[in-house]
């Protein structure tokens, strides 16, 4: 597990909101539905969490560790499943800071993984600070 | 396949309050009491708001979502603004790219899409999705 400076946020993944995005995205891709499914495309025996749920945990830790701040870019890369059941952990390392203005840009390195699994999400974001920062 | 730089039909988007309140539930977010919403609905609108559905955007590359499961690879995300609930967006999408790559599990096409969310002040996000289509022979 990588040292973070923002961070760590974890929740254990809900098979059941999985169904919700499904909705959100109209996306009827059964890996993310049906267990059955899965198994049947030889992808294992549990469903796989939306890549967009994924890559919301990574903004979830960005606006907790900075409430307010406005994300300016995203770069992710998914390199690894989650899947319903699994507990994740987001994090990230503040690479550069500069002001910015009134405010400040910081740009971060930032992760999700599996905890006692893989690396699912990896990237870099970029976040600008308000006034007060 | 030669699918570069087709265009797709495109759309207007709109984020529903409540549907923000949903996807924040989804991903633990914060669900504010104002108008922004999560940025990831740039992505999302990037997905859904083509002018295809999933179904369709993928079966222009001879993807069946059902029986292939394809899958998101990456996306990168540029804000030129925070994006608002309620308020209209245009959604202008083009396939960028459809490459055939080989790996430890077999072979798999990268698809590419860009989509560029406006308003009528301009440019509010834009969108590089990547996919990654399974190709079992």
């Amino acid at each position: 597990m990588s040292v973070s400076d923002l961070g760590p946020w974890s929740l254990e993944v809900r098979a059941d909101l999985m169904h919700t995005m499904a909705d959100l995205l109209d996306d009827p891709n059964p890996i993310h539905l049906d267990p059955e499914a899965v198994s049947r495309l030889g992808l294992g025996d549990r469903v796989i969490n939306q890549g967009p749920t994924n890559c919301g945990y990574v903004v979830s830790m960005l606006l907790d560790a900075y409430p307010g701040a406005t994300i300016r870019s995203l770069r992710l890369r998914l390199v690894g499943q989650v899947r319903g059941g699994d507990r994740v952990v987001a994090g990230g390392r503040v690479e550069s800071s500069e002001r910015a203005g009134d405010g400040r840009l910081v740009r971060c390195a930032v992760w999700l993984d599996v905890e006692r699994g893989a690396r699912a999400v990896e990237g870099t974001a970029t976040v600008e600070l308000g006034e007060a920062s | 396949m030669r699918l570069a730089d087709t265009e797709l039909p495109g759309s207007t988007f709109v984020v529903a309050p409540e549907d923000d309140r949903r996807y924040a539930e989804v991903v633990a977010g914060r669900a504010e009491d104002d108008e922004s919403a999560n940025p990831l609905w740039a992505f999302i609108a990037a997905l859904t708001g083509t002018g295809l559905d999933i179904t369709g955007l993928f079966a222009l590359a001879d993807c069946d979502v059902a029986q292939d499961g394809p899958m998101l690879g990456a996306c990168d995300l540029e804000y030129a603004r925070p994006l608002e609930v309620e308020r209209p967006y245009r959604v202008e999408a083009v396939i960028a790219g459809l490459e055939r790559k080989h790996g430890r599990s077999g072979a798999f096409d990268l698809m590419r899409v860009r989509a560029a969310l406006s308003d009528e002040a301009g440019e509010v996000a834009t969108c590089l999705t990547t996919y990654v289509i399974p190709r079992r022979q």
